[in-house]
């Protein structure tokens, strides 16, 4: 295959990963949301979790790989400004979660939530995916990150 | 200098933070005095680290990049282990947590990943 082609292809399939990953992501937070309201346990929704979780994990871990594999065909790196977007869009929503992270710190102290280990769990974990796609979407619409 | 300066208030903060925190896992209660030193610890890690990253000006790029790449490998190992933390907690796999031991358990992994990222950046000298 040639260069262009295999561009391409990686090109769609970090595409369809990107898909993938939102839409488990969405799925997997309202299955565990509506399992902890609703109480509707056992083992499908556990199955549903497990599912959904370990196909969040390899959705990031491919999006990685087709990254390290655009990086070995030197004609089509990616531009530097998408490689700039990618890694603030991530640190900002890193900082995002650690500074909800220190609300929830003083939320718990002074009594006025008490958010069980589970869904503080889930909260972080979306909070995590969903801040990184909303600064990533930002700064490309702006062009970048200045 | 500033850059030295910031160094050490980032390391004192984060003894600070990482002192008060441990208290609060194994008390599995947040007690006032832990919060005060927490609260004191977080206002210097944030800032500092506000600085590193883009909202100040740190005068060196090369440090910059590698505090952003390290923010960003600490994010993708903390979605790694979370969701890991996740499956383990919804099987009742190893101990059981409350809500108060979740949030400083992701504290310090937070920080503890970005500290590590950070320091191997720093002794690789680049992150290219």
């Amino acid at each position: 295959m040639s260069d262009e082609g295999r561009y391409d292809d990686i090109k769609r399939k970090m595409r369809r990963d990107n898909a993938i990953f939102i839409v488990i992501l969405t799925l997997s937070g309202a299955a565990a949301l509506v399992e902890y309201w609703l109480g509707i346990g056992g083992p499908v929704f556990a199955m549903i979790i497990l599912f959904f979780v370990a196909f969040a994990v390899v959705a990031i871990f491919r999006m990685l790989m087709a990254d390290r594999m655009l990086k070995k065909i030197p004609e089509y790196m990616p531009d530097e400004r998408v490689m700039k977007i990618d890694t603030y869009a991530r640190s900002l929503s890193w900082y995002v979660t650690f500074c909800l992270v220190c609300l929830l710190v003083g939320l718990t102290a002074f009594h006025i939530i008490d958010p069980g280990a589970y869904l503080t769990l889930i909260l972080i974990f979306l909070v995590m995916g969903y801040s990184w796609l909303v600064f990533k979407w930002y700064y490309g619409r702006k062009g970048d990150v200045q | 200098m500033k850059g030295v300066f910031l160094k050490y208030a980032l390391w004192l903060g984060s003894a600070f933070v990482f002192v008060s925190l441990a208290a609060m896992f194994f008390m599995d209660r947040i007690d006032i005095l832990a919060l005060v030193a927490f609260a004191f610890g977080m206002v210097i890690v944030v800032c500092t680290l506000s600085r590193y990253n883009q909202c100040g000006s740190p005068e060196d790029e090369r440090m910059r990049k590698i505090a952003a790449f390290s923010l960003m490998n600490s994010w993708v190992s903390g979605v790694t282990l979370m969701s890991m933390l996740l499956v383990l907690m919804y099987f009742k796999w190893g101990r059981a947590l409350s809500g108060v031991q979740v949030i400083c358990l992701t504290i310090i992994l937070m920080l503890a990943t970005f500290y590590g990222w950070y320091l191997y950046y720093s002794l690789k000298g680049d992150v290219e």
